[in-house]
């Protein structure tokens, strides 16, 4: 996998096109390109976000349509609200959580965290907060807004240098 | 992710608007970092046939994968 990455990457700085990654190999983020390893750090999160996040969450909402007819009723006669409930799909059965060593100590909502340690960032508990989310453990097809943070741990790693910050939601949503 | 589970969900509830969850095969829950449902097995009846065409190589191995 990371061969393939380093030919695409190395393919990309020669003849750059109008793709994603063309764009991010050629991107200055504080005045510096992202190094070789933040890029290939990059490419894994393209790639598996794209694989195992997408058939899981395709395959728990056909779960929950084969027996909840209320819902898949009302998304067959109203297929607008189609978008709306990918988005209760993502918040509700969100599929990813992701892990991040602690770089320095520091002591965050009354938990002191050393550097050295690693921590899990449970985007699912997040998705049912009930500061942000009316009725959270309930599922509202047409929910909106839906400030869900299902793609923002696993892209913080590299958003964090480009100040985008923890509520960026840019990772995998598009692809 | 967004564009595929909306596509998939139309075109399914599209051609399958009835299913329901194969009774003779539990769908199976994966954890971990990643959760969600790694298969879930459903039956329904097949409706009319919409091509004339034979189907393409990649539905063809999709099929042969599926009944296998």
């Amino acid at each position: 996998m990371y061969a393939y990455f380093e030919d695409v990457i190395e393919e990309r700085r020669r003849n750059p096109g109008t793709d994603v990654l063309s764009r991010v190999v050629h991107s200055k983020i504080d005045g510096d390109y992202l190094n070789h390893e933040e890029l290939i750090g990059f490419c894994t999160v393209l790639l598996l976000g794209g694989i195992d996040n997408t058939s899981k969450l395709i395959a728990t909402s056909l779960w929950r349509l084969a027996w909840d007819l209320e819902l898949r009723h009302r998304l067959t006669r109203d297929r607008k609200i189609i978008p709306l409930a990918v988005d209760e799909f993502l918040r509700y059965y969100s599929p990813a959580s992701v892990g991040r060593l602690i770089k320095e100590d520091v002591t965050f909502a009354g938990v002191p965290m050393k550097r050295g340690q690693y921590l899990m960032l449970m985007a699912p508990i997040a998705n049912r907060d009930p500061r942000i989310f009316p009725y959270p453990d309930t599922f509202i097809a047409d929910r909106s807004p839906n400030k869900h943070l299902v793609w923002a741990p696993p892209c913080t790693v590299v958003w964090e240098r480009m100040s985008c910050g923890w509520n960026q939601r840019s990772c995998s949503k598009n692809s | 992710m967004r564009v595929e589970s909306k596509i998939v969900l139309e075109e399914f509830l599209t051609r399958i608007p009835e299913f329901e969850l194969d009774r003779a095969k539990p769908p199976k829950l994966t954890a971990g970092q990643l959760g969600g449902m790694g298969s879930v097995p459903v039956v329904f009846e097949p409706g009319e046939r919409l091509s004339q065409e034979p189907p393409s190589d990649g539905v063809r191995a999709w099929l042969e994968h599926a009944m296998a």
